[in-house]
């Protein structure tokens, strides 16, 4: 029973009772936890899209008329607060942002990091801060400084003394308005995420064999021909394992939104997400119905762009070995 | 890391541009995270006065003052007059919650994944599935029907209700701990099992203390993210709060009543428990939480 890589069973022990019910009773509650809140949960979000409650708070059936309005509110021909085609394109602005600006980033970073750039240890130490503060704090710091001078401490004092003079943005700040609110949660978002995957990348590139890396520095490749062309198809498989990550944590993004745009200005502002619609809605008592039907239309999108996601970065940088 | 090619110093103008450019930029997001804390800390000692005077005179030390740590301690957070709560109450509340789930984390997980790294069975394929598949499909989609499943067995606002949705066998301490397991030899538990050893005594004296170094780096992020949790509290603890989500209602509180110094008193405490915790294990969680590769 023991795992034929390490070891031939047979030789060692016979796969008697005792191993087949200490593997067994060993992986029971794992899968127990995974049926009850994994799969038992999942078929219950379907099996309750098609429903809705009625005053008395029994099920009723509603057939498909949940997913019409997932419809509607998603192609933008209905609205109601943040559940809104806004809070959609907020998302995808996010997953664009971790793609496209913080994972380049957090790798050039990390590259330079392993590259021993000057004061490499403090800074490896000091860009993962983020990671180690609560998303509260980052947050609040945020809006207090962005809020405008009539919030009271506000970066835009410091920056109309240094002449920056738009006094609609001094005064009032970012969040209150529709033009730049989520302006300036897009570089928040900047501002706490180009880090938090560096200690990962750092040690995929320290594993990296030396003779690969000094070949061909010795024939004379530059570091950035070295990044682009040694170290980057070598950790891939890390920073696919990241980039799906990065794609489930920016689905469940909501908190940085909610916390420096605030309950009352989301909408207003249009400053939602798709996380924060199941979750404004869950706190509102609402889990029949809509919510069910957007929590599966989500997790259906994401499970598929994931595995898609999965199959191309395979196919970008296939079978490097090391 | 200390390579021939490392320490060479490519000339190219391309590198050198690169490496200012990320080197600024890298010192500039740094100095802002320091500046951000000392920020809160100081104004955290700042009388209200002062602070509205002037949000930036950040090193007028002779007017520093104790008094905002007194009224975060007595200051009522959240709850009701009958039943209010205070900072004490989160931070007991976080401590008894942080504690459970960071057992949790490093022990279903790990026992879990030394059974699918080491032994063949019927169901390991199937069950190394299930695990990719619990990190594919967001979480996100289920959470109306997980609430509504939680209210109804009475476990909202309860310790727990966290504890047994923490109690997952898989994720990503299933995953580190995997790829250990799968590289540690197994003649290691050989002699072991000719000595009449079970299976659970290999797993036990001789597997799980060589985990030891993953299990304290993992231990210790799973102790700052719980610390620092605040979605599972806003969500499942809403009556019971953390002291994050504590420290986020305080801030509504102080900000409404123009009172913000208390607000970066209880600001402060949050972020230094963690800061701490990281300045004392930083190189350890930085030289352990890969090991064994996490890989695609």
């Amino acid at each position: 029973m023991k795992n034929d890589s390490t070891v031939k069973p047979s030789k060692i022990k016979k796969a008697n009772i005792s191993t087949v019910l200490f593997i067994y009773l060993g992986i029971a509650w794992a899968c127990l936890h995974f049926l009850v809140f994994w799969f038992g949960m999942n078929i219950g979000t379907v099996y309750n899209s098609f429903f809705t409650t009625d005053l008395a708070g029994n099920l009723k059936w509603n057939g498909l008329d949940s997913y019409k309005d997932v419809f509607l509110y998603m192609t933008g021909q209905k609205s109601n607060g943040i559940i809104d085609i806004r809070s959609l394109w907020n998302t995808l602005s996010i997953l664009f942002l971790a793609f496209c600006i913080n994972l380049p980033i957090t790798l050039l970073f990390s590259y330079m990091i392993y590259k021993k750039i000057r004061l490499h240890k403090v800074l490896r130490v000091g860009l993962y801060v983020p990671c180690v503060l609560s998303v509260v704090i980052l947050c609040l710091f945020w809006q207090l400084m962005f809020s405008g001078t009539s919030s009271g401490a506000s970066l835009f004092s410091v920056l109309e003394k240094l002449g920056y003079s738009n006094q609609k943005v001094i005064v009032n700040g970012w969040f209150m308005d529709k033009a730049t609110a989520w302006w300036g949660v897009i570089i928040f978002s900047v501002w706490t995420g180009v880090n938090g995957n560096i200690i990962y990348f750092t040690s995929a590139m320290a594993r990296l064999p030396d003779s690969v890396v000094e070949s061909a520095s010795l024939d004379g490749a530059s570091e950035m021909r070295q990044f682009f062309s040694i170290v980057i198809p070598m950790i891939w498989p890390v920073i696919t394992t990241m980039s799906i990550t990065l794609i489930g944590g920016t689905i469940n993004w909501f908190q940085p939104a909610q916390l420096i745009i605030g309950e009352n200005m989301a909408a207003s502002v249009g400053g939602g997400t798709i996380a924060w619609i199941i979750i404004s809605q869950v706190k509102g008592g609402r889990t029949v119905g809509f919510p069910a039907a957007f929590g599966v239309v989500i997790s259906i999108i994401g499970a598929v762009f994931i595995v898609f996601f999965r199959k191309m970065m395979e196919k970008i940088h296939e079978g490097v070995e090391y | 890391m200390n390579t021939k090619a490392n320490r060479i110093k490519t000339s190219s103008p391309v590198d050198k541009t690169v490496r200012t450019i990320c080197f600024v930029v890298m010192v500039l997001l740094c100095f802002t995270y320091v500046f951000m804390y000392v920020w809160l800390l100081f104004n955290s000692l700042r009388s209200l006065d002062g602070y509205l005077l002037n949000g930036f005179n950040l090193f007028d030390f002779k007017n520093f003052t104790l008094s905002n740590y007194k009224e975060l301690f007595t200051t009522q957070i959240a709850g009701s007059g009958r039943n209010p709560i205070y900072i004490t109450d989160t931070i007991v509340n976080t401590v008894l919650l942080v504690f459970g789930q960071v057992l949790l984390s490093v022990s279903i997980p790990a026992f879990t994944a030394y059974i699918i790294a080491k032994y063949n069975f019927k169901l390991k394929k199937i069950i190394l599935n299930i695990a990719v598949i619990v990190m594919v499909v967001p979480t996100l989609g289920s959470t109306a029907t997980t609430y509504n499943f939680m209210t109804k067995l009475g476990l909202i606002n309860t310790y727990w209700g966290i504890y047994l949705m923490a109690a997952g066998g898989f994720g990503f301490g299933f995953l580190l701990f995997y790829n250990f397991f799968a590289a540690i030899p197994w003649e290691y538990a050989e002699s072991a099992f000719l000595d009449g050893a079970s299976d659970l005594q290999v797993f036990l004296k001789i597997m799980y203390p060589q985990a030891v170094p993953i299990l304290t780096a993992i231990a210790i992020t799973s102790f700052i993210n719980r610390w620092n949790d605040y979605m599972t509290a806003y969500i499942y603890l809403p009556d019971n709060p953390t002291i994050a989500l504590g420290v986020s209602q305080l801030y509504s509180r102080m900000k409404n009543a123009l009172t913000l110094p208390i607000a970066f008193a209880g600001m402060t405490l949050l972020a230094t428990v963690s800061l701490i915790i990281f300045a004392i294990f930083n190189r350890f969680i930085m030289n352990n939480m890969s090991v064994g590769g996490v890989k695609g």
